[in-house]
């Protein structure tokens, strides 16, 4: 794997969260996730019935450091929609419940 | 969910585990006085997890699903909550937490929650 700087890790997470209406920062990837959160997470997004992207950075120290910096975020998976970083499901699940998470995918899907 | 007393953190029954509990109670103080929480619960499922991959027999409370009551959250976001959640439990976090659950409410919420 090449190593990127860090200023080249950030403009590379810019592009992504760009990229993708819904990414998750996940160990493993959606079809093989690695980690019981990150399975968690992709069931919660699919229940929700939106498309979602993931990117595994398990074995990326240097990404999910930057990762973390950015965010101020310690933990994986981490979530971002619309370019704006959520946390995880133990934040968008209430946000779920409260109705606050459906206007942030219309907004980002441009319902 | 059946949530345990703060002064009893959970373990699997059949596999209570003195050093696990003295990590938890430990832990559940801390987090009542760095917090002033109303109420801290900690369900530890770290015996679900024996074995699998990566997983370290000497280390204990490795699976923590934790749930506080404080009125410091008041006015606070949610991810703010976790936040400083993160920070207070950077220590343990380092130590031996691997995966955390955390359930963070106000005393309003929380009565809400109930109904």
């Amino acid at each position: 794997m090449t190593t990127l700087s860090p200023d080249a890790l950030k403009e590379e997470i810019q592009q992504e969260t760009a990229a993708h209406k819904i990414l998750i920062y996940s160990k493993g990837t959606k079809m093989v996730p690695r980690c019981g959160f990150t399975m968690e997470t992709c069931q919660f997004f699919e229940q929700l019935g939106y498309p979602f992207e993931t990117i595994d950075v398990l074995d990326n120290p240097e990404k999910r450091q930057v990762l973390s910096e950015l965010t101020n975020w310690p933990t994986l998976p981490k979530v971002f929609i619309n370019g704006k970083f959520y946390g995880d499901t133990d934040v968008l699940g209430p946000m779920a419940e409260s109705g606050e998470l459906t206007q942030v995918l219309k907004d980002a899907f441009g319902q | 969910m059946t949530l345990s007393s703060a002064n009893n953190p959970t373990s699997h029954p059949q596999k209570a585990n003195p050093q696990a509990t003295a990590v938890l109670n430990a832990l559940s103080e801390k987090l009542k006085q760095t917090l002033a929480a109303q109420q801290v619960e900690i369900i530890d499922n770290s015996w679900q997890h024996a074995g699998h991959v990566g997983a370290d027999p000497d280390r204990v409370a490795t699976h923590l699903a934790i749930q506080i009551v404080s009125d410091s959250f008041e006015a606070m976001p949610l991810i703010d909550r976790h936040r400083r959640l993160h920070e207070v439990l950077a220590p343990e976090m380092s130590a031996h937490i691997h995966a955390l659950e955390l359930r963070l409410f106000t005393p309003a919420e929380w009565e809400k929650s109930k109904k």
